[in-house]
């Protein structure tokens, strides 16, 4: 068995990084030197493997005593008088004489390390699921190739992509008319199921069903408005149709970002519609007014339907 | 440490050990003499905490030494009991045998050699 027993054995390393982490650098080589004298008394001639396997088990054992140990050091253990009235301090072993002081710096690490963590979870709360509406210019291309030049044609209409699905469902296209640039909409949960997906299929939409008095049982009207997670209110959505971006907006090439906060009430309907991080007047207010029209499921409390809020993202991203 | 402090059990061990190995006690030989003498396995960590405890009470010296090729050069502490912790053995023995005292179902059975 030559030098450097650590490194020829396997896991050494990891070993001696433990033990670094252990122990104190003076003490630190004299638990190895005996690790390794012990070794090699115990298993001269073995295999690396058995020699990792007695190393690592011998200090695997020791780690609770050592991290006591270590935990004691930081507490400010305090060596007594030894002979001379000199202090019995171990050659290199630092103690913390000042535990006052050691307790404070403990103290502060947990608070920074709490309000770490706090300030991440605040800003995080309101993890907000982004909507992606990107307008798909690629589509545009072959259709511009051979149709007429655009005219005045109306919003497109929205195309919905669901998340992790990532089909894509167009709108079809009504005859010569001039094309229309698709916008998807891009989250990581259906935000607008149901009849925005069919009538991009083309499919008919289904007859009017009678009106339903949702507030059965009854609603609590006057309740404050509960803050529901993004994903939770998306899946109340019964009709939320996709915000139409203006041409201008399209033509930017860039991703843009809007923040809306939205109230619903205890019956579904959208009471207010704030925007939190406008994009442009003309765009907030489309935004807004889409939103206006949107139509929950109740959310209900105890049973009880209750009025709600929640934050909405959208993504206008171009492609 | 006050004069009635009395070391725990696993101390009380250590401070033994040290003492009958005499001059050659350190880290892996008090380890092996407990693990020879007790039958129990013992981690070295633990030994190595209980030193420095018993040094940081003061019932413990302990003094470095280069070490040799069998431990690859690094370094060596041996430890000596002071008289305080001779004191303080012999207290904590006291203490024992007192409590053990006309308690015919803990006589002494003999020891081992």
């Amino acid at each position: 068995m030559n030098a450097d027993l650590l490194n020829r054995v396997p896991g050494g390393a990891l070993l001696s990084a433990l033990l670094r982490l252990l122990l104190a650098s003076e003490r630190r080589e004299e638990f190895i030197g005996d690790l390794v004298e012990e070794a090699q008394r115990e298993l001269a001639g073995g295999s690396s493997v058995e020699l990792a396997w007695w190393l690592w088990s011998q200090t695997l054992r020791s780690v609770p005593a050592l991290v006591a140990l270590r935990i004691r050091r930081l507490g400010g253990a305090r060596p007594a008088p030894g002979p001379g009235g000199r202090t019995a301090v171990l050659a290199g072993h630092r103690t913390h004489r000042n535990w006052p002081l050691s307790v404070a710096l403990a103290i502060g690490a947990h608070l920074v390390a709490g309000s770490v963590v706090l300030i991440w979870a605040l800003a995080h709360v309101d993890e907000i699921e982004p909507i992606r509406i990107p307008v798909v210019f690629s589509a545009l291309l072959p259709t511009l190739a051979t149709a007429p030049a655009p005219t005045a044609a109306p919003a497109p209409a929205p195309v919905v992509r669901d998340q992790p699905q990532p089909s894509r469902v167009r709108t079809p296209r009504r005859g010569p008319r001039a094309p229309e640039p698709a916008v998807e909409l891009v989250g990581p949960s259906s935000p607008l199921p149901g009849p925005a997906v069919k009538a991009a299929a083309g499919e008919r939409p289904p007859p009017p069903a009678p009106p339903v008095d949702p507030c059965v049982p009854p609603c609590r009207l006057d309740e404050p408005p509960a803050r529901l997670p993004p994903r939770l209110a998306e899946k109340r959505c019964l009709s939320c149709p996709a915000p139409h971006l203006p041409a201008i907006f399209r033509q930017l090439g860039m991703e843009q970002e809007l923040l809306v906060k939205s109230c619903v009430d205890a019956r579904g309907a959208v009471t207010s519609v704030d925007v939190l991080r406008g994009l442009d007047p003309v765009v907030d207010a489309g935004v807004t007014k889409t939103v206006q029209g949107w139509r929950f499921s109740p959310h209900t409390l105890d049973g009880h339907p209750v009025p709600f809020c929640y934050t909405t993202r959208f993504v206008f991203a171009m492609r | 440490m006050g004069k009635d402090d009395i070391p725990g059990s696993f101390e009380q061990l250590v401070l033994l050990a040290v003492l009958r190995l005499g001059e050659g006690a350190y880290g892996m030989t008090v380890r092996r003499e407990l693990e020879m003498r007790t039958g129990q396995a013992v981690s070295l960590g633990a030994v190595y905490t209980t030193l420095e405890r018993l040094e940081t009470k003061g019932y413990l010296g302990s003094r470095g030494a280069a070490g040799g090729p069998e431990r690859e050069g690094r370094a060596r502490r041996f430890f000596q009991v002071r008289a305080s912790g001779v004191e303080a053995l012999r207290r904590a023995l006291d203490l024992l045998d007192r409590m053990r005292a006309d308690l015919p179902v803990l006589r002494p059975v003999g020891v081992r050699r």
